[in-house]
């Protein structure tokens, strides 16, 4: 019998489980042991170090090639974080919130910085509200080539309010 | 919910390009939230090494995504968001309803990166993020899987 696909949570700002008592237990077991081991690794490296300077030990020291590839794959991995940290969010945040009117309410952000796309849902009370917010979107900050791409009315909600989305480019 | 309800709620959607993802079973012994982490962390951290020391993460399902500290950090300041998802989970949920009872490749088609997965009789059975054109990346892994799904469907 198929039932209906459970919903995907991933959401980052959703409460966690709660800590209980077996976990935290293993977690104290774990970090005793982490603690012990790492006492050991410490006097080991000490008594190393001892006997290499009694000149009883020798060891030649060689740092293992990085592979091309893997140095590749590093520099873009860093060039994606900057990228993606070089996305001013909390500007972003601030001009549709600043943008938003009174019979207005801002539901979803989905920016592309890739694409320098900016996608958001909103609701609205009425059409001319609707209008009035795209405009105000048009002269935001950091915002460009602002425009509607759909509509629809939410007939489950007794007030028939307006659901759109928007695209802009980020400046 | 009321307009004045919904006012000062906003939801942020992570691009793909922004967010890893991993097929991952879940281990009954865990327990709490830094355990979690911790073994979402060494499983992403088996496939792309020490940068999974920098990753927040979450599962559902046996689906799990990683994504920068940083940038969470960055958009949690913000204190009207109040939901984060990677871009796939929001895909999902909206397409849910409508995929068949024998499964759907889920394609998210990006302008120069395609996050294909496939979910089939409850459970997910594959996933792929990468760069490239999402003919490809789904051929690729209708291949490895070696699945009888046909069905796809483009989601946003």
């Amino acid at each position: 019998m198929f039932s209906r696909p459970r919903r995907l949570e991933l959401d980052y700002l959703a409460s966690r489980r709660p800590t209980r008592w077996p976990g935290v237990l293993v977690l104290a077991i774990s970090l005793a042991l982490a603690a012990t081991l790492f006492g050991r690794w410490r006097e080991a490296q000490v008594e190393l170090a001892r006997l290499e300077a009694a000149g009883m030990v020798s060891f030649e020291r060689r740092a293992a090639p990085v592979p091309e590839a893997r140095l590749a794959e590093e520099a873009k991995a860093a060039e994606a974080v900057v990228r993606s940290l070089a996305l001013p969010w909390a500007a972003l945040v601030r001009a549709v919130e600043q943008a938003a009117t009174r019979d207005v309410a801002l539901l979803q952000l989905q920016p592309d910085p890739q694409a320098r796309l900016l996608r958001l849902s909103a609701e609205a009370r009425h059409r001319e509200a609707m209008f009035a917010y795209v405009r105000r979107l048009s002269a935001a900050e950091g915002l460009a080539e602002v425009h509607l791409v759909s509509h629809q009315v939410n007939r489950d909600d007794p007030q028939r309010p307006l659901q759109f989305s928007v695209q802009a480019t980020l400046r | 919910m009321s307009l004045e309800k919904l006012k000062g709620r906003i939801t942020v959607i992570l691009p793909n390009q922004y967010v890893r993802y991993a097929l991952v079973p879940w281990n009954d012994a865990l327990e709490g939230e830094a355990e979690e982490q911790a073994y979402l962390r060494h499983h992403f951290a088996k496939v792309h090494g020490e940068r999974a020391k920098g990753w927040a993460f979450r599962w559902s399902d046996g689906l799990a995504s990683a994504i920068d500290k940083h940038l969470l950090d960055d958009i949690k300041r913000r204190k009207n968001v109040v939901s984060i998802q990677p871009a796939l989970m929001a895909a999902f949920n909206a397409a849910r309803t409508k995929i068949p009872a024998a499964g759907a490749w889920l394609v998210l088609a990006d302008e120069d990166r395609t996050c294909v997965a496939l979910y089939a009789r409850g459970k997910w059975l594959a996933v792929q993020n990468a760069r490239g054109p999402w003919g490809e990346i789904l051929e690729r892994e209708r291949h490895r899987t070696a699945t009888a799904v046909q069905e796809v469907m483009h989601v946003q």
